[in-house]
C-alpha cells in the first residue's frame, strides 16, 4: 500500500518545469530514496508535496486523501514531517525548545489556561517536555538540551532537525539530503536512526547523493532527471541501469 | 523565591511613589509614562517576539481613545465599559491589519502599517460627528468611584496595576507553546509551518494583542486627559512608540516598560537641565546611541544592574 501517491504532478517556475508529470508512489513502512543529478527536481518534489510551493497541476494523495492545495501547517499536522536541505533551526530558541515548537499541535490548553497557568497546562508542558527529551535522547542530544543550537557541530544540528520533525509524530518523514556535508561517522548515526524509525513503522522518503547511504538503507529507489522519473527499482537494479548511468556520468 | 521578592519590590515602588511625591505634574507625567509603557509592551510582543512590525500603533491608540470617549460621553456608559469597548474595537482593527502580514514582510509590511496609521488619523480629523475633528473631543469623564474622583496618585496605582497585569500576561504567553511558536516564527516562517503551526493564526493573535494594549493605552489616556485632539495620534507618535520598544529592548520582557517610561521622562529631564530648545535633538541622539551601542536595548542592562544590587541569581529561562 502506498502511503503517498502523486498523480501527474507538475510544478513549473515560469518556463522551468521542475517536476514534469510525476506519478510516484511511496510504499508504507519502507524507506524510499529519491535520487538524481542536481536540479532534477528532488527538493521541489518535497516542497510541492508538503505545500511549500503551490502545485501547478496534478494531484497529491496522502493515505488516499487529496492534499494538494492545503496549507503547509495542515499537511504537517496530518502526519508529514520534513527536514530541509539547508538546515533551518530556530536559532533564538534552545535545543529542547526547538523540539517543543513541533509539539504545539498536541497542546490543548488555550490562551486563558496559559495565562492562568492552570494545572492542566502545567501537566501538558511537563508531558511534552518529557517527550522532547526522549526524542533528544534518541538522536543523542539530551546533554545539549538547554544549549543554543547556534554553533553546534553540523551533524548535531542535522540530528536536532530530525528530532524536531519526529516531534510531530509523523507517519511519513521527508529527509532532504541528511548526509550532505557529513563525515562517515556522523552519517552512520543517521543511518542507524533511520533503521530504528523503520522498525517503529515510520515511512521515510530520502533525498540523498551519498550512494553508500542509499545502498545501505533504501528499499526502493526512484531516479529523477529533468523533473521526470527515468528509472525505479531496488538499488542493485538502478545501479546498472544505462539511463541512470547516462544521467549521472554522461555518455559513455 | 527571590524572583517574587523582586516583583514585590516593583509593586512597592509603585505604591510608594504617589505617597512620597505629591507634585501633580510629576504624577501626571508618570501616568503618561505608564500608558506609553503599556503600549510599548504590546510592540515588544509584536516585534520582538512575533517578528512583525507596526509603524501604525498610534492608529490603535486613537481607536481606543476615541471609542472609549464616544461610548462614555455620547452613550453614557461607565468608564470601565468604555475602556473594554475601546480595547475590543482596537483588537478587531488589529486582526484586520494582520492580513497584509500574511504575504508582506519587513519594509513592505511597515509601509502598510504606516498607511493604516494615516487612514485612522484622517478619520480622526474628518469624522467630526464622532471625533470632534480638529476642534477636539471635550468633556471626557475622569476616573471616579461612585461620586468621588480619583486623585492622580490613585490613577497611578490603577495604571501601575494594569501595566503589571499586561506584562504578566505577556510573560505567561511567552513561556508557553504560543510564545515558543511566535519566537520560532520570528526566526523562520516556513520551518514553523512545517512544525504544524499556522503562522497566519499567530500573526492575527500577535497583531490583536499589540492592538489591544495600544487600545487600552489610548482609552486610559482619553480619561486621563479629559480632552482629545488629533495631535497625539500622528505618524510621529507611531515612530516614537517603536523607538520606545527598541530602546527598551525588543527581545526583553521589561523592554516596553523601560523604553516607555524612559523615553517619556527623558525630554522632561532635559527640560530641567536648560536644554528645552534642544530636547528633541538630544532625545533622538540618545535613541541612536542606544540602538548602535546597545542593540539589545536598555532592558537587559537595567535588569543586570538590579541583579548586581540585589545579588539575584540569573534565572535560567531555558529551563522553561
Amino acid at each position: 500500500m502506498d502511503i503517498l501517491r502523486t498523480e501527474n504532478m507538475t510544478k513549473s517556475f515560469g518556463g522551468v518545469v521542475a517536476n514534469n508529470n510525476l506519478s510516484i508512489g511511496i510504499p508504507e513502512g519502507k524507506i524510499t530514496a529519491l535520487i538524481g543529478p542536481n536540479g532534477s527536481g528532488k527538493t521541489t518534489f518535497i516542497n510541492v508535496v508538503t505545500g511549500v510551493h503551490p502545485i501547478t497541476s496534478g494531484k497529491v494523495f496522502f493515505k488516499d486523501r487529496d492534499i494538494s492545495g492545503l496549507d503547509v501547517n495542515v499537511i504537517s499536522r496530518m502526519g508529514i514531517a520534513r527536514t530541509f536541505q539547508k538546515i533551518r533551526l530556530f536559532e533564538n530558541l534552545s535545543v529542547i525548545e526547538n523540539v517543543l515548537v513541533a509539539r504545539k499541535p498536541f497542546y490543548k490548553s488555550g490562551p486563558i489556561s496559559v495565562v492562568l497557568n492552570t494545572p492542566k497546562f502545567k501537566r501538558e508542558e511537563k508531558e511534552n517536555k518529557e517527550k522532547a527529551l526522549e526524542l533528544l535522547k534518541l538522536v543523542g542530544l539530551e546533554d545539549r538540551a538547554y544549549d543554543s543550537p547556534t554553533g553546534m557541530a553540523y551533524g548535531l544540528r542535522r540530528c536536532l532537525e530530525i528530532a524536531r520533525a519526529l516531534a510531530l509524530e509523523p507517519q511519513l518523514l521527508f529527509l532532504d539530503e541528511p548526509a550532505a556535508g557529513m563525515t562517515r561517522d556522523e552519517f552512520k548515526v543517521i543511518m542507524d536512526l533511520m533503521i530504528i524509525l523503520k522498525e517503529r513503522g515510520i515511512t521515510t522518503l530520502l533525498v540523498e547523493h551519498t550512494m553508500d547511504f542509499i545502498k545501505a538503507v533504501a528499499d526502493w529507489v526512484y531516479v529523477l532527471n529533468f523533473g521526470q522519473v527515468i528509472a525505479q527499482g531496488k538499488f542493485e537494479e538502478i545501479e546498472r541501469d544505462p539511463l541512470v548511468l547516462k544521467a549521472y556520468l554522461g555518455e559513455e | 523565591m527571590k524572583k517574587l521578592l523582586f516583583i514585590a519590590g516593583a509593586i512597592l515602588v509603585i505604591i510608594l511613589f504617589p505617597i512620597l511625591n505629591k507634585n501633580m505634574y510629576h504624577l501626571y507625567l508618570m501616568n503618561r509614562a505608564l500608558i506609553h509603557a503599556i503600549l510599548a509592551t504590546g510592540l515588544v510582543f509584536l516585534t520582538g517576539f512575533a517578528g512583525q512590525i507596526s509603524l501604525g500603533q498610534a492608529g490603535f491608540y486613537a481607536i481606543g481613545a476615541y471609542s472609549s470617549a464616544y461610548f462614555t460621553v455620547k452613550l453614557g456608559m461607565p468608564i470601565p465599559v468604555g475602556i473594554i469597548i475601546g480595547i475590543a474595537i482596537s483588537v478587531l482593527a488589529g486582526f484586520l491589519l494582520s492580513i497584509p502580514s500574511f504575504k508582506l514582510k519587513a519594509f513592505f509590511l511597515s509601509l502598510v502599517t504606516i498607511a493604516f496609521g494615516q487612514i485612522v488619523w484622517m478619520l480622526v480629523i474628518n469624522l467630526t460627528p464622532i471625533t470632534g475633528g480638529p476642534y477636539g473631543f471635550f468633556g471626557i469623564p475622569f476616573y471616579s468611584v461612585g461620586n468621588n474622583m480619583l486623585s492622580f496618585g490613585q490613577v497611578f496605582w490603577l495604571f501601575g496595576a494594569l501595566l503589571i497585569l499586561c506584562v504578566y500576561i505577556m510573560f505567561r504567553i511567552k513561556h508557553s507553546h504560543f510564545g515558543r511558536a511566535m519566537l520560532a516564527m520570528n526566526d523562520d516562517d516556513v520551518a514553523t509551518e512545517s512544525c504544524g503551526i499556522s503562522t497566519k493564526r499567530l500573526k492575527i493573535a500577535a497583531f490583536g494583542f499589540a492592538a489591544g494594549l495600544a487600545g487600552l493605552a489610548g482609552a486610559l489616556y482619553a480619561h486621563l486627559a479629559g480632552f482629545l485632539s488629533p495631535e497625539p495620534f500622528t505618524f510621529f507618535e507611531s515612530s516614537n512608540f517603536v523607538a520606545m520598544a527598541v530602546v527598551g529592548g525588543l527581545r526583553h520582557m521589561s523592554g516596553g516598560v523601560v523604553g516607555g517610561i524612559g523615553l517619556t521622562l527623558l525630554p522632561e529631564f532635559l527640560r530641567f537641565g536648560g536644554w528645552e530648545n534642544y530636547y528633541l535633538m538630544v532625545t533622538s541622539l540618545i535613541v541612536i546611541v542606544v540602538i548602535i551601542f546597545m542593540p539589545m536595548g536598555l532592558g537587559p542592562i537595567i535588569e543586570n544592574l538590579f541583579r548586581k544590587i540585589f545579588r539575584l541569581k540569573r534565572s535560567n529561562t531555558k529551563t522553561l
